[in-house]
């Protein structure tokens, strides 16, 4: 009995190296097997992905034609495609209405959302919106307040100072930290206060039309020294 | 045919039998398994737990980690949180409308404001000990859908 056990063993002894060899290869065969699939379908997100992405664009508009228009932003001009259904929009006196492609004219300033193709280097444009010009904003002191011209003199973290309008379309909100932004009025914004001012460039660039500022008070607690600021010239 | 013969065949095969089971399904059981872990560092000394230096930037700063730029807001009303030093405040400073927030202990804030269609510039100003600083983010949005 002994002996047909030993001679047993001896047979599969030299089948044994194979057989390992057999399993490790079935295994890593698997393995490789899920490895390139989630290979190709991560290639093919990514291609998909690529090809149309979801983007929106800022700029001027440099040329425009019946199919497509070209637009100019900070970095780069973009080639913009018309599609048949795209969407066209602009706020006329406070009304947001809607337009053709055939009232996008070259100088406008304009969002453009759509489909961007990277292998085309193209955009599909499905909604182009015909934005106003550009706001500024500024943030810093009141140095000084004039009620007789109804300015006040802003001085920047950057020392600039800026002479700024109230208008009648002027909105100011204050505030405070027990009742957070309330209505406010120009009478309150005292000499040192931190203000936040948005509104349109004048035509000096130290000069601002405001539409709306958002005065804080005064967070450092004292009046600031009396600073040089702009000529104030009544606005015309 | 023998009968010794036969037994050795059938022991032979019963044998190989478990020697492949075992060679096939090994390889699984033993990544199952979790084997103590053995280290042989004679008379080195204890070193000491490496301790992540706590995040508080000496400098004053902002930071805006959502939105993030040049994004395209699916609703009008936008959350714009990040991180600043503790205990500031914060400007949040949007096209149509601004919110004001006081930082949290650990130095996270989050606010909301209002956007306007197109382009919107969003502001963000962080006042701490009579010194501010500012970031800016663009964010897209429209209510048409594409």
């Amino acid at each position: 009995m002994k002996k047909i056990i030993l001679i047993s063993f001896i047979f599969f002894i030299p089948l044994l190296p194979g057989l390992s060899v057999l399993a490790a290869d079935a295994t890593q065969a698997a393995n490789q097997k899920q490895i390139n699939d989630l290979k190709d379908r991560l290639a093919t997100k990514v291609a998909e992905l690529r090809q149309l992405q979801r983007k929106a664009i800022f700029g001027t508009v440099k040329a425009v034609s019946a199919s497509t228009a070209t637009i100019e932003t900070k970095t780069k001009d973009v080639k913009i495609e018309l599609t048949d259904d795209i969407k066209i929009a602009q706020i006329i006196k406070g009304t947001r209405t809607k337009l053709t492609a055939d009232n996008l004219d070259k100088g406008d300033q304009v969002a453009v959302f759509g489909e961007f193709d990277a292998t085309l280097d193209l955009l599909k444009a499905k909604v182009i919106f015909i934005q106003a010009a550009p706001t500024q904003r500024i943030a810093g002191m009141v140095t000084d307040t004039s009620k007789a011209d109804f300015t006040l003199t802003v001085k920047t973290p950057e020392g600039k100072n800026y002479i700024v309008d109230i208008e009648t379309v002027t909105k100011i909100a204050v505030w405070t930290a027990d009742k957070g932004i309330t209505k406010g009025g120009f009478s309150k914004v005292t000499v040192g206060d931190t203000i936040h001012v948005i509104g349109m460039a004048a035509k000096t660039d130290d000069r601002i039309s405001a539409s709306r500022i958002l005065d804080l008070g005064n967070l450092t607690g004292t009046a600031p020294a009396a600073t040089a600021s702009p000529t104030v010239k009544p606005t015309p | 045919m023998n009968k010794d013969a036969l037994l050795a065949t059938l022991i032979g095969l019963g044998i190989g039998l478990v020697i492949t089971g075992a060679l096939l399904l090994g390889p699984t059981i033993t990544k199952s398994i979790s084997f103590p872990k053995f280290s042989f560092s004679f008379g080195s000394p204890k070193q000491k737990p490496v301790v992540a230096p706590a995040s508080a930037p000496k400098d004053f700063f902002v930071s805006i980690d959502s939105p993030l730029a040049d994004d395209i807001a699916s609703k009008e009303e936008l959350l714009v949180s990040g991180k600043t030093l503790a205990n500031g405040m914060i400007v949040i400073q949007g096209p149509k409308d601004e919110d004001v927030v006081k930082v949290k202990g650990d130095g996270v804030y989050a606010g909301k404001i209002t956007l306007a269609e197109g382009k919107n510039d969003i502001t963000v100003t962080a006042y701490k000990d009579a010194k501010q600083v500012t970031q800016t983010v663009t964010v897209y949005y429209t209510p048409e859908e594409f």
